[in-house]
Parts: C-alpha cells; structure tokens; sequence
C-alpha cells in the first residue's frame, strides 16, 4: 500500500515538474537514424545560437558525418584537429557505410583521447552541453563523443579568502579539469581515488569526491558516497547547495565541512583521511568530515612554527568568544550585574554612560545593526570608493554618534573589537554565524542579563553535541575528549610527532 | 536527532560527575556543619566514601547485564509487577529530581541575580535546556557534560583556594565536640549531594570498553569527594561553624570573596557557569526518567516521550517557593534519593547474580 503511495506521488510529482519529464524522456530515446538524431538534437536545443552541427562526407560511398558541438563550450581547434582533420585526409581509405568494422575504424583515426560510444540520444545531449562533440554518421548504430571541451574562464591565480604569508599561492578555479590537475600535483599518491557523479536532474553538473584508499575509512567513504548518490535535486550551482543536502541538520547555522579554494588545504585533509569533493564550476572544494575546531584552523598554520601556530589559534578561539559575547555581557554589565566590575572600573562605565538616553540594549542593537549594515554595504561597494566609504563610515559617523551622546564610548569600543573579532577566524562562514549568535545573545543578555547569555550557550554546546558529521562528533576532539588528538587542536605538535596519527586518529574517533 | 551511542571511560566518568554536582554544593558545608560541627568534612569524606561502595556495587549490578539499562532489565529482574512498581518509583524519583533541581537553581538566581523575574520562567529555561540535552540521547549527553564540566572547573577550583585565606583554628579539634550520633546524622544529610550517580546504570550499556567502568565509577566519586571535602573545610576554615551554619549557600558568598583586579565578585560568573552543571543533572535524570517510561511502555519513542515528559514537569514550575524550604525539602528528598538507590542495588545484586547464572546455563 505505502509502496503504491509512493509511486503515485512519484507519478505525480513528475507530472508537476516538467523537468522530471523532459530528462526521463531523453534519457531512453535511441538514436534513430542520422538524419532523426541531428534533427532531434537541433531541436532539444532550441536551435541555439551555438549550436554547430558540422557536416562533411567521408569514404567512397560519401556517407554523411556530422560533429554536433557548441561553439561557446568546445574548443573548435581541438574539433578541426582531432576530428574533421583526420576523418577528411584519410577519408578515402574507410568506407563507412559498407564495412563493419567502421565505427572501431573511426575511433582509430580520431586523434583525440578522449573518445567514447553511446546509443542513447538523452546522454548524447547532455555530453554536447558539457562542452564534448558527438559524431552522428549514416549507417552506424552508435555516436561517437570525443572530447574537445575548451578551458572556459579564469586561468588560476592567488587566493582571495584564504590568504597566507607562506606556502603555495594558487587557488581553485571553476574548471573541474583544472581543479583536477591542482590536486593531483599536491597529491601524487596512487592510492589517490577519484569517483565522478553527475548531480542535479534538470541541470547535471559533475562532481568529484576524492580520498586515499589507505587513510580514509571504509565506513566514512562508503556512507558518503550513499549520501551524494541520495541527492535529489533540480540543479546544484555551488558546493554550498551540498552542505545543507549532505548535512545531519540543515538547519543548524554551524558550518557542517570546510570550504576551501586552497588545493594544499585539500591535500593536507586528504592525508589527515578526510573527504574531498569538487563540483564542476565551483571554484571551492568541500571537505569531510570536519569539527567545529577544524573552522579555526588555517592553512598558514602549518607553514609557520608550531609554537606561533597553538598562540595564533588561541586567539582566535579568543577572538571568536569575544565577537559573539562581548556585546551581550556590555548588556549584562550594565544593566543587571554590575556587581562583578571592581569599583573604579565600574565607576569608568558609569562616566562613559552618563546622558546616553537609551538603555544599554537599545544602545548596542542601534550600534550593531549600524555595522553590520555598513559591513553589507562595504561588500557591494566598487572597491575604488570603499575605502572612502570605510573612513566615512568608521571615523566620521563613530565620532558623530559619540558626540551626539547617541551611544557611549566604550560602547564603540565594545562593537567595533567585536566585530574585528570575527574576522579573526580563517574561515569566512564563522562571520555569518558570529553575527547571529551576537544578535541572539544579546536579545538573552536584555532579557535575563548574564543567566540569559549562559542559557543560549548551554543550547548552543547541547546542539553543537548533538551533531556528527559522518560519524565523527562535531565537538571532537573536545568531546569526546581524546588526549591523543590534542596534539592539533590549539595547541599543534610539532611534524615529526604529529602528523602519520592524524588519519588514525580521526578513524579511531569515527 | 539521537546521535550514536558510544561512550569512552571519560565520559562515563563525567556523566557521573555532572549528574551528581549541581546545586548541593551551595548549601552542603552548611547542612553538614549543623549536625557534625567542625567535623563537618569528615563526614562529608565519610560519606562519599560510602556511597563509592554502593556505586561499584550499582556498577557490579550494570555489568550483570551489558546490553541493557534498568528499562530494560528492570522487569526480567523483578517480574511483571513488582518489576513495574519499581520502575515506576525510580521513575517518580527521576521526576522530583529534575523538579528540584531547577527549582532550587531558579530559587537562587532569583534571591541572588534577578529579583523581579518569576522563579518559574528561570525553572522553565532550565526545563527547556535539560530536555534539549536529553533528547539528543546519552552519547551528545556525555559530550555537553564533558564541556560544561571543562568550563565548571576552574569555578569549584576558585572555591578550593578560598582555603588560603581561611583559618586553621576553625577547623580543630578534627572529631572532638561531636558525638557518634551527630557524626551519623551528619554524613546522612551529606549523602543527598551525592544522589544522582546511578545514571551509571543507564550508561553502562553504552561503553566502548565496559571493563574499565569500574575504574570510571571509582575516580568519579572520589573527584566528587574531594572536591565536597575540601569545599567543606575551605568553608568552615573562612567562616567558622557559628558563622558557617547561619548562611544559606555559603558556597556561594565564599565565590562573592573571591577578587581579582578585574572581576571584583566571582558569585554571579559562578552561577552563569554553574548553569551547564545544573543542565546536565536535570538531563540525565530526564534521560534516566524517559528510558523507565520506555521500560514501562516499550512501544514509547524515545524522542517524543522526553519532550512529552518536559511538557509535564513544566507544570511543576509554576508558582513561588521559598529557596529555604525547598533545600529542606531537598535535604529529605536527597535521603530517600541514596535509601533507593542503595537498597536497589544491594538487594537486585544478588537476584541479578542468580538470573544472569540461570540465563547463562540455559545458553540466553
């Protein structure tokens, strides 16, 4: 009964969404003949613009080939070269139409590496919308796809987010080929394992997890790899959609994997046993599993000296505790527990505050969403001019609230150190959910002043512990506490003693 | 959202810990000094000392059944009623657990923090919270207790340095002006800030390395010895008995000493800190409370009769009562709390024996 359910909503639900219905149909139609298939093919894409379909005739008997390719994606030199070139000049020597052995004669004259069959028109069409050509002759039973996909975009350059002093400058770009080779390079091992995916019904992207056979787990690969198969959906545009698809909690705000466009930062997971996957056009790689102390990590840690690295991440853990929670406990201070301040301190503040006319939480909502705003503003601003928008905004209008005795002093100071604060963390993700933890935190310090700030901890910790990600526990290596994995968590150990337990270490907590 | 269930001999052992520390420790060098006068830390050692063999005992009692909790041996044990009627009182235990100790928490904040706020919207944030906890199941459980205990620590040491500035002479002569009767009565009511160590019956089936519970049980009570003990003296040291048994938390007024040049009173910080530690307590015996309901109806989801089970006890947290009255009340509740716990597992140890010896020979 249920099964009979789920078929008729599977029914209907196809029926709903026409997409379901134009992919299903393609996928199953055979090719039919040449003069169909081109046809057929020319239509599917809506006689675009791009759309090439190259004619010409080959052997004796002058069967007609056509090389069907878009303009915008295929290399047109790769095309003249590796097939219309070949297939002209030795043209004479194969008959198509008449001998059996035409379609591996053919492969042998294309000069492309890249060469494969297929019977099915769907496939054909999606193989031309990556970039590839499909050779449709008359009298063969199947088309040939040759590979001639043009490097579209930016070549690659230094990193933008994940900026370091030292190791490798160079970044992901949007092109998968590229973003393969990048790893490769960093990773020559051959026990280096790569499994493509073609994710998205209505607009297939292909996707490529990576892992080493003799570090990653079994386990955590396998269960993985069940959950990208699981996807179901219309299209994915960036590792991000993968996330919240792949993720335990969607609607948990902390980053659930790493996303990075440093290919060291993805080689160096590879070999602590983790999981890497790129998607075709994203020029970020995501990584699995991860920890909530995998997000104050940066890649730099591991160029510098051990020592500098375990005070650097301090800070930030510092860094971040003070640019989710120093606002709400400036709320607390103020207004309820005032009692913890020694006298002179307390005093200071109550000078800094005099002839403010709005309550401490009032003041601190005014000031941050005046930031935050700015901060907004500043991303979308020509870069040329947000810099003057930057002094505009930090000198001009932070002196101005001060001496229009809108907001206090220290209250600047208190926003301004929280919110560079939470540009301390290496990944930019952290920002996003120290200005919601921020807002959340203060809206409970208001309410029930210090009690309420460490009740929204006490659910953040409980919730944080109630995550794992590919069954490594988020809080590790915290909670559970395992002593042996301290060793890179703030503190890192020098190399030599510390990086061959890194990936048994993370089997051992999985 | 229950995670899985696998617990290292850390996290076993910090379950216990945080289901035995909550709010006791505020008001037990008093409780204890008003029986047993200057050797109020003996028996609070005393105590713990006790109560550490009736723990490994408990914990003899979980090891007879290594895949089950008390839900689940509970009535193979017993039979069908005797076995249900106990569930039932543990689980009516479980329920006065969690009442009292968000209550006595709210009771506290209130006096103490925020006069004008209703005691029961403070009883019902931890309500709330303890419910979260309890519903991600006993792995996520270990894991906030294991933090919220990192976080506690270095409050209750601040308590134990308070020693430094105390005097000896409060504390002499050791057992010299209290006679045996008062000792006793005295580690009587020491025992209920140790009630709450049986969730180690209920994460015993869930340990990656069930062998080394014992060595777990053993160092978390004495931790929580040790700590009550040296709290104790640190108290009666800074105050003296006269003074010591006149306050109501003197826990807390010992953190409101502390100082340094940029905190000037550590009480109120101590509380916010403490509130993890409250959570945890309440959560587990939540926990404990859902898996006996889920003994008594096996059928019951886990998830939905712990939130179901919050809802209900929201109820308890309408309505003011005085923080003295409920910290006697919680004095006797503490009693029957360590009576049950004890008398279950010296007299189940030996049935247990006897079944466990029966099922082996007829090859279950």
């Amino acid at each position: 009964m249920v099964i009979k359910v789920a078929e008729w909503w599977d029914k209907i639900r196809a029926w709903l969404t026409g997409g379901d219905k134009l992919v299903s149909e393609t996928s199953r139609i055979p090719l039919q003949g040449y003069e169909h298939d081109v046809l057929y093919l020319q239509e599917q894409l809506g006689h675009a613009p791009d759309f090439a379909a190259r004619e010409f005739r080959l052997g004796v008997n002058g069967s007609r080939v056509a090389a069907l390719y878009l303009r915008s994606l295929a290399d047109e030199k790769s095309i003249a070269n590796s097939i219309i070139m070949p297939l002209s000049s030795i043209a004479a020597l194969v008959d198509i139409a008449t001998r059996n052995t035409s379609v591996d004669a053919v492969r042998n004259l294309l000069s492309s590496a890249s060469v494969a069959d297929l019977s099915d028109l769907g496939a054909a069409m999606e193989r031309i919308l990556l970039g590839e050509t499909v050779l449709l002759a008359e009298g063969l039973k199947v088309a040939l796809v040759v590979g001639t996909r043009a490097s579209i975009g930016r070549t690659t350059s230094t990193p933008e987010i994940e900026t370091t002093v030292f190791g490798p400058k160079v970044a992901f770009v949007e092109s998968l080929e590229t973003n393969l080779a990048l790893i490769r390079q960093q990773v020559p091992a051959p026990t280096l394992r790569i499994e493509t995916f073609d994710l998205g019904r209505r607009n297939p992207r292909r996707a490529m997890m990576f892992y080493l056979t003799d570090l990653a787990t079994r386990e955590t690969v396998a269960e993985f790899r069940q959950k990208i198969k699981d996807i179901d959906v219309g299209s994915l545009l960036e590792t991000e959609y993968l996330h919240t698809l792949i993720g335990k909690s969607p609607w948990s705000p902390f980053p659930q994997a790493i996303h990075t466009e440093r290919p060291d930062r993805v080689s160096g997971n590879l070999l602590e046993g983790r999981i890497a996957l790129l998607l075709d056009g994203s020029p970020e790689a995501m990584i699995l599993p991860t920890g909530f102390s995998d997000l104050f990590q940066s890649p730099g840690d591991y160029y510098e000296h051990h020592l500098v690295t375990t005070l650097m991440r301090a800070l930030r853990m510092v860094a971040f505790l003070l640019s989710t929670t120093l606002p709400a406990f400036y709320v607390a201070i103020t207004t309820f527990n005032y009692e913890v301040l020694p006298t002179d301190l307390l005093f200071a503040v109550a000078s800094a505050r005099a002839g403010i006319p709005f309550p401490p939480v009032i003041e601190t909502v005014l000031m941050l969403v005046l930031v935050d705003i700015l901060q907004e503003g500043a991303l979308r601003i020509p870069a040329k001019i947000g810099q003057t928008v930057g002094v505009v905004g930090g000198f001009v209008l932070g002196q101005a609230v001060i001496l229009a005795r809108l907001v206090s002093p220290l209250l600047v100071i208190v926003v301004s150190v929280s919110v560079i604060s939470s540009f301390a963390t290496p990944d930019y993700r952290v920002v996003g959910l120290a200005r919601l933890l921020r807002y959340t935190l203060l809206a409970a310090a208001g309410a029930l002043s210090g009690i309420g700030i460490a009740a929204v901890w006490v659910g953040v910790v409980i919730h944080m512990a109630s995550l794992e990600i590919l069954g490594v526990p988020y809080l590790r290596p915290l909670a559970p506490l395992r002593l042996s994995s301290l060793s890179d968590f703030v503190f890192r150990k020098p190399y030599r003693s510390a990086d061959p337990r890194q990936a048994k270490r993370l089997r051992e907590e999985s | 959202m229950r995670v899985r269930n696998r617990l290292t001999s850390f996290q076993h052992g910090v379950l216990i810990i945080g289901a035995l520390i909550a709010n006791g420790i505020f008001s037990l060098p008093r409780v204890a000094a008003q029986d047993a006068g200057r050797s109020a830390w003996v028996v609070v050692a005393f105590a713990g000392l006790v109560l550490l063999i009736v723990a490994l005992l408990s914990n003899r009692l979980a090891s007879y059944f290594p895949e089950e909790d008390p839900a689940g041996w509970g009535l193979r044990l017993m039979g069908p009623i005797v076995g249900r009627v106990w569930l039932l009182l543990y689980f009516l235990k479980c329920c006065f657990f969690i009442v009292l100790t968000m209550r006595i928490f709210a009771a506290i904040i209130t006096n103490r923090m925020l006069m004008h706020t209703p005691s029961s919207v403070l009883a019902g944030i931890v309500l709330l919270l303890s419910v979260l906890a309890a519903v991600i199941g006993i792995s996520g459980l270990a894991r906030f207790a294991e933090i919220s205990f990192m976080v506690w620590l270095p409050f209750m040491l601040l308590v134990v340095a308070t020693l430094l500035r105390g005097h000896l002479f409060h504390l002499q002569p050791v057992i010299g002006d209290t006679d045996l009767s008062a000792l006793l009565a005295g580690a009587k009511s020491a025992a209920f800030s140790f009630a709450g160590f049986d969730i180690l019956l209920f994460s015993y089936p869930h340990l990656e390395k069930p062998q080394n519970s014992a060595r777990a049980v053993f160092w978390a009570m004495v931790f929580v010895t040790a700590i009550y003990t040296l709290t104790t003296v640190a108290a009666l040291a800074f105050f003296g008995v006269e003074h010591l048994t006149r306050l109501l938390v003197p826990t807390l007024v010992m953190l409101s000493i502390a100082e340094t040049s940029v905190i000037e009173r550590f009480d109120s910080l101590a509380l916010f800190m403490w509130l993890g530690m409250v959570v945890v307590t309440s959560g587990t015996q939540l926990y404990m409370g859902t898996r006996l309901i889920q003994g008594l109806i096996p059928k019951a989801n886990f998830e939905k009769t712990a939130v179901f089970l919050g809802a209900f006890l929201l109820v308890s947290t309408w309505g003011e009562t005085p923080l003295r009255r409920l910290i006697t009340f919680a004095d006797y509740f503490g009693t029957f709390d360590i009576l049950f716990v004890t008398l279950s597992a010296v007299l189940l140890l030996p049935l247990a024996y006897f079944v466990n010896k029966r099922e082996r020979r007829l090859g279950r």
